[in-house]
């Protein structure tokens, strides 16, 4: 298959193939689970779920928006369709054809849909989320299609991490590793927070990867310590965990991240968390949220308490993937 | 609401809260965001908005029945409720309650307009951001990653005041025709596109672009410069590409006041421009920005001539002018910048050279 020609084409993850690789595996991971939904088409809207199905590099943008498709799985041809107007960070498993683009004007996205193949056939289309408008848009495309509840497949799809992900991850840890490290030194030289999320970002940037996972990174807490929440992607890929120094020395025990614990067992155990892969994901395990989630085996969380949080991956060792000061 | 009979609005993107609430909702990274979100419920008649705040998560049942319950004490299930994302946990927990229509229809006339407030805040991230483009100028030198144009500017930015940013800076190297690429949808000209590790060469052409939010509104920054410009200054043509630019703006702006529709500005760009349309295809002449990157009025766009007929300019719109001036076999030139509408014409919301074009 060749390679495009692209802004990318100097980055080693996209020279060797990687990235290619990796989307590959997603793509049938998610066609999988759409088997096992009866979907016919999926239809995703959020940046992670078009990278996660298709290894698409995005600019990224902040914020969240309403619903729209960003992306299309056709279970009977296996192809993606990207909302795309350039193929700039398209891997080339998806064609020219296969990119629809940029429509302010409702009529026109629809046509652009309408031409994706198998989709006006489709009959159980699921979706990541929805919007007032949007079942009467699709309607117009695809007339049998019933809309369903997209989200368990590709929530299943992207939970168990493989080996690729889990070492994007770890590679992003260590941009956020440095980042922290530049974070305490500004702290030390008594920096305010201006400077230090200044600091933070650029030493992210600097390491190539300048998207942080949160603009909370510093807070200063009432007795004079000072949390420090450092995080970067990687592909895509985040890794990120939080420390408040000066160090307590006191940390939480990492087996409770094995599988079947339950959401409600980690509050017990004065822990929230969340998962982690191409950004937050589920389980979301906090106040009002997660009681009955379940963590499943090859997932990567975000655990911890308001002073200190590390990345596990779930397993019957789990794997403490941010082994920085404080957790050692 | 009134004009529209809507009695209830639920919002959860992220610049429809910050509309409606002034609350600081957290914007990077966006799938944080996603799982993290205040939702806003404004009802109709009262004067102050709700804050849902989290624990709610509208992406998970529980959650959801928490944002449900809420909502049904403050609304009556018989109401018409605007909605700018439902997602399927709500789509449950709300059941067949309420009349659930697009949030848009209420939010989309209600930013058209900008209070004096809202300009200055939009003027404030604008400075910040052209100030922090001035340390970020003179590293634009052969070598230079674009990730560490990215690194310079988000700093720089960060500890002049911003609140966050909402794109990854682009730093797009342009080609001189549409044949080298990248391949469109439309064979016209790619951008923005994302910024990676790649070292910019000596005269490259870059188009930067950039967006800072201060308390919730955004700036909007863009140029054209030249790799190494100190020692290699625009040629005759590059230059020729940058007054076409200042002659569409120049003839756009003259129209500019309150009654005129906004089919009138497009024509006279592109009258400016030779009769060709000077503006990226899946764009348009201009847009606003306020709590989010591109609000209406949007001026050329697919949605086409008859819809920009009927946008009228008035008092408080916001116009970010972003013509492009394509000039294939040797590039072209980009631009941005903001002004609002006022009671008689216009005024400038944004103010930085055009280095190394102007002298």
């Amino acid at each position: 298959m060749s390679r495009r020609r692209t802004n990318h084409e100097h980055c080693p993850l996209w020279i060797t193939g990687a990235i290619e690789d990796g989307a590959q595996v997603s793509r049938e991971r998610l066609l999988e689970e759409m088997e096992t939904d009866e979907l016919d088409a999926l239809i995703v809207g959020r940046p992670a779920d078009v990278r996660f199905a298709t290894g698409a590099r995005q600019l990224w943008t902040a914020g969240t928006r309403p619903f729209s498709p960003a992306c299309v799985i056709v279970r009977s041809t296996g192809r993606t369709h990207v909302l795309s107007v350039s193929d700039d960070g398209i891997p080339s498993e998806v064609s020219h054809a296969e990119l629809y683009g940029l429509f302010w004007n409702p009529a026109n996205l629809a046509a652009a849909l309408a031409a994706i193949p198998g989709l006006p056939e489709a009959k159980r289309v699921g979706t990541s989320s929805s919007a007032p408008g949007f079942p009467k848009l699709i309607g117009a495309i695809a007339p049998l299609a019933e809309l369903v509840d997209g989200t368990g497949a590709v929530w299943r799809a992207r939970a168990v991490k493989t080996d690729a992900e889990i070492d994007l991850i770890r590679q992003a840890v260590s941009v956020a590793e440095g980042a922290m490290d530049a974070m305490r030194a500004a702290l030390a030289r008594g920096a305010d927070d201006r400077h230090m999320l200044g600091v933070y970002l650029e030493s992210i940037a600097l390491s190539g990867t300048p998207i942080p996972p949160t603009e909370r990174v510093i807070r200063r807490n009432d007795d004079g310590s000072v949390r420090l929440t450092s995080g970067a992607f990687v592909e895509g890929y985040e890794g990120a965990f939080t420390r408040t120094f000066p160090l307590s020395g006191e940390t939480f025990d990492v087996t409770v991240c094995a599988p079947g614990t339950t959401g409600a067992q980690l509050k017990a155990a004065g822990l929230t968390a969340f998962g982690t892969g191409l950004g937050a994901e589920p389980p979301v395990i906090a106040p009002g949220v997660g009681d009955d989630a379940t963590l499943v085996a090859g997932g990567v969380l975000n655990v911890g308490d308001a002073v200190h949080r590390d990345l596990v991956v779930i397993g019957d060792a789990p794997i403490v993937l941010t082994n920085y000061a404080g957790r050692t | 609401m009134d004009r529209q009979n809507v009695d209830a609005l639920v919002l959860l993107a992220t610049g429809n809260v910050q509309y409606a609430t002034g609350i600081d909702a957290p914007r990077s990274d966006s799938s944080r965001a996603y799982n993290d979100r205040p939702v806003a419920l404004v009802v109709r008649g009262e004067r102050k908005p709700w804050i849902v705040e989290p624990p709610v998560f509208p992406d998970f049942d529980d959650s959801a029945a928490v944002l449900a319950n809420h909502v049904r004490e403050r609304v009556d299930t018989a109401a018409r409720i605007g909605v700018d994302e439902f997602t399927w946990a709500m789509k449950q927990a709300f059941g067949p309650a309420f009349g659930v229509v697009p949030a848009a229809a209420v939010l989309g006339p209600a930013k058209l307009s900008k209070t004096v407030d809202e300009l200055a805040c939009i003027r404030a991230a604008q400075r910040i951001n052209e100030q922090a483009m001035l340390d970020v100028y003179p590293m634009v030198r052969d070598g230079v990653r674009q990730t560490d144009l990215s690194a310079a500017f988000l700093r720089r930015s960060y500890e002049l005041g911003a609140d966050t940013h909402g794109i990854d800076p682009v730093w797009q190297v342009m080609p001189m025709s549409l044949a080298e690429g990248p391949w469109t949808v439309h064979g016209h000209l790619a951008f923005p596109t994302a910024s990676t590790t790649r070292a910019l060469r000596d005269g490259d052409v870059i188009w930067c672009d950039t967006s800072l939010q201060v308390d919730g509104y955004g700036s909007d920054f863009g140029r054209t410069w030249i790799v190494g410009a100190e020692t290699r200054t625009p040629t005759a043509r590059q230059r020729a590409q940058y007054e076409r630019w200042h002659d569409v703006v120049d003839a756009t702006l003259d129209r500019v006041k309150p009654g005129v529709s906004s089919l009138e500005l497009a024509h006279a760009a592109i009258e400016a421009n030779g009769g060709v349309k000077p503006w990226l295809h899946h764009f348009y002449l201009s847009h606003a920005v306020g709590t989010d990157s591109a609000e209406m009025p949007m001026i050329g766009t697919d949605l086409g001539a008859a819809f920009d007929e009927q946008q009228i300019l008035q008092a408080g719109m916001v116009l970010v002018l972003e013509p492009v001036i394509w000039d294939d076999g040797y590039g072209g030139y980009r631009a941005e910048d903001i002004f609002a509408v006022t009671d008689d014409g216009w005024v400038a919301l944004s103010d930085h050279t055009y280095a190394p074009f102007e002298d």
